[in-house]
């Protein structure tokens, strides 16, 4: 199945290439492959398996069906009973369900009902067989619904239309909340939180921001350009968000009693950790942001102990003792 | 004669056969017409019999991949002799051609007919945006649906409608290494199916076999969860599914489901709960108080953590939460490094301080000991 090559698979790679190639200037072999995340090689394979019928020329294939493979592009003419798409399937209508409710996109039609009638017009008008999307309803993507976001779609459209926006960012630990203008580049979902990749006026530089501190957003009508060089992956580092791309290494021990949520996360991450005796592991963390450790210590109570270096002991050291003089 | 025909041929020729025929097809008709089903003029009954399994089985796959070919019962000629014949009508075949409306105008939504579709450009935007922020869902069991389903809505539209979307979502490697276990779940939910599994219960560091009913899947905090019925304790429970191993579904009496939904269950309710709101500890529940100090007191409010009790002139506020398990919810006041601390009741206020002191006290020794 992995491999691409069963007849499920190839028919319905067909299914998209023998309309697109229909099309009066053909298709490119390149953008098919990549579409259906395939190969051009393995296109022209399936291709060849339609030429054959039209060669033998069974029952339903018209008389001049036509292939033309002229290195990067292929032509079919008279494709038969190809020419279109077919109908969107069972379980693309589920897929489109649950795209219509729990994603940031789906807030481009605001009200729930009116995203209700549009999935209904799409099963009534291009959907194959029985309604299925009710299905959807076994699905629940807790972290991408689009209501309670309104701060989120406010940055999301200002990046889609690269436009400034205006923010209000309650910084952890800050005496005052912070305005800034930002040009939003991008915005990243990771380990169940939203941030923005966005270049901050006030700091001359690109930043990012956790979505969840913004309390106030507010796009303007200025415009922004994103950098050629830009790429939001250079802020990613093993699947979670980083505030620049250098930063400290600081050591903490997990307990016993917690190392195991410890051990489970490094073993799908790939991440080294030190095993202790007595059952303690210590772990190295890249932190770009010195509150980020304290507080990821903190999370585990007294099971964690920062280690090194001294600064970020003495970080947590300050941060208690305050809490103590309440 | 059908020697050396693959399925993907045989599939190729049925399709293109049927589409290209207004009336039904009988089955003597597809004999006559394609190579993987015809027999010889002396051909025995059993291999009329395999011809013909040959393509019911065909059949059935094609309408499992989503091909309505339709059983319909018609007459032949002025006798009115009933025969059972088989038809593919292009109008449920093929999809319409998608026609962008003024959004301002809203489209005349009564237009859309069998050959044409209108739709509004924000609801494009819905549409195919939302497929792909789907498709992109760390280990989402139905991806690869939710692309095709993207480049069948995406066919008439012109490039410009289709903007890159500014959304990423960051590789995760516990979701994606659950995706094989997902498509066995997915399957498992929709059609009503009890799995089997061996799981890892984190919190009591137990392992055990598991026998579920498993009403639905969620993704919350980056990992993929099963909320169902768990036969062994007679109860709903939520299982990580990064957690599982040797996923199996039951293969018995397939096409039949195992088991009911329960009219009352709400997937959704299961969505957004935090570490001290699942389980209980012996004491019961504690409603209490933290004051969030400004300018951390926006943050609570934005994502509405707890309930407002009262806005204090500084900005601050005092918010309360309904508390089941103590000990996770002092250690996530704590992790909010002095922006808020616990008020009351005086004795999780004396036993948050208490862990503080244990911080500091911590975090005081010489490491190198």
């Amino acid at each position: 199945m992995a491999d691409g090559t069963t007849a499920a698979i190839r028919l319905d790679r067909l299914f998209h290439v023998l309309p697109a190639a229909s099309a009066e200037e053909g298709a490119s072999l390149t953008e098919l492959a990549s579409a259906l995340e395939t190969t051009p090689s393995r296109i022209v394979e399936d291709l060849t398996e339609v030429g054959a019928r039209g060669y033998y020329h069974p029952g339903g294939w018209p008389d001049d069906l036509q292939i033309f493979i002229d290195g990067e592009r292929v032509r079919v003419f008279n494709a038969g009973g190809f020419g279109r798409p077919v109908q969107v399937g069972p379980l693309e209508t589920v897929a489109l369900a649950l795209g219509l409710r729990g994603t940031t996109a789906a807030a481009h039609v605001k009200d729930p009902e009116d995203r209700r009638k549009l999935l209904s017009r799409v099963e009534e008008h291009l959907a194959a067989g029985e309604p299925r999307s009710e299905a959807a309803d076994t699905f629940e993507v807790h972290d991408v619904e689009a209501d309670e976001g309104w701060i989120r779609q406010e940055i999301l459209a200002a990046a889609r239309d690269r436009h400034t926006c205006a923010i209000v960012y309650a910084k952890p630990g800050a005496d005052d909340p912070r305005v800034r203008v930002i040009h939003p580049y991008t915005l990243v979902y990771s380990q169940g939180a939203w941030y923005t990749v966005a270049f901050c006026t006030r700091r001359g530089e690109v930043r990012v921001f956790r979505v969840d501190r913004i309390t106030e957003a507010c796009r303007t009508d200025q415009a922004f350009a994103i950098p050629a060089d830009f790429r939001p992956e250079d802020f990613l580092e093993a699947g979670r968000v980083y505030h620049t791309p250098s930063g400290d290494r600081v050591r903490v021990r997990y307990s016993p009693r917690v190392a195991r949520w410890i051990r489970e996360r490094a073993d799908f991450e790939g991440w080294t950790l030190d095993e202790e005796p007595g059952g303690s592991v210590v772990m190295e963390h890249h932190v770009a942001d010195p509150l980020w450790v304290v507080s990821h210590a903190l999370e585990y109570g007294a099971e964690a102990e920062v280690l090194e270096p001294e600064e970020y002991r003495a970080l947590v050291r300050e941060v208690v003792s305050g809490m103590l003089k309440d | 004669m059908s020697h050396g025909i693959t399925k993907l041929q045989r599939w190729l020729d049925l399709v293109a056969y049927l589409a290209n025929r207004r009336f039904p097809v009988a089955v003597e008709d597809l004999r006559e017409n394609i190579p993987a089903y015809s027999l010889d003029p002396d051909a025995t009954e059993k291999e009329k019999e395999s011809s013909r399994r040959k393509f019911e089985r065909d059949k059935d796959e094609l309408r499992d991949l989503g091909i309505p070919i339709e059983t319909v019962d018609y007459s032949i000629g002025s006798s009115g002799e009933q025969q059972k014949g088989y038809r593919l009508t292009r109008k449920n075949f093929h999809l319409p051609y998608l026609k962008l409306v003024n959004e301002a105008s809203g489209g005349t939504r009564a237009g859309s007919s069998p050959s044409h579709f209108e739709i509004r450009e924000s609801e494009v935007e819905a549409a195919l945006g939302g497929l792909r922020e789907i498709a992109s869902l760390p280990g989402f069991p139905l991806a690869s649906h939710a692309r095709s389903a993207f480049r069948k809505l995406a066919f008439d539209l012109e490039p410009t409608v289709l903007r890159d979307s500014p959304v990423l979502f960051a590789p995760d490697a516990e979701a994606e290494s659950t995706a094989d276990a997902l498509v066995i779940l997915s399957q498992a939910v929709r059609e009503r199916k009890t799995v089997t599994f061996h799981y890892h219960a984190m919190t009591r560091d137990a392992q055990a076999d598991r026998s579920v009913r498993p009403f639905g899947l969620l993704f919350q905090h980056g990992h993929w969860y099963v909320v169902g019925h768990d036969e062994r304790r007679s109860a709903i429970r939520m299982f990580r599914v990064g957690r599982m191993r040797d996923v199996q579904r039951n293969e018995a009496a397939a096409g039949t489901p195992d088991f009911t939904v329960p009219d009352d269950f709400r997937l959704e309710a299961y969505g957004g709960r935090k570490a001290w709101e699942l389980g209980e500890d012996e004491e019961g529940p504690v409603r209490t108080t933290v004051l969030f100090r400004f300018p951390r007191a926006l943050w609570a409010e934005r994502n509405r953590h707890g309930e407002l009790v009262e806005d204090m002139p500084d900005g601050s506020q005092l918010r309360a939460f309904e508390v089941r398990r103590r000990d996770p919810f002092l250690r996530w006041v704590l992790s909010l490094a002095g922006d808020a601390t616990v008020r009351s009741p005086t004795s999780l206020r004396d036993e948050f301080r208490a862990l503080a002191a244990r911080v500091a006290q911590q975090h005081r020794e010489a490491t190198d000991g």
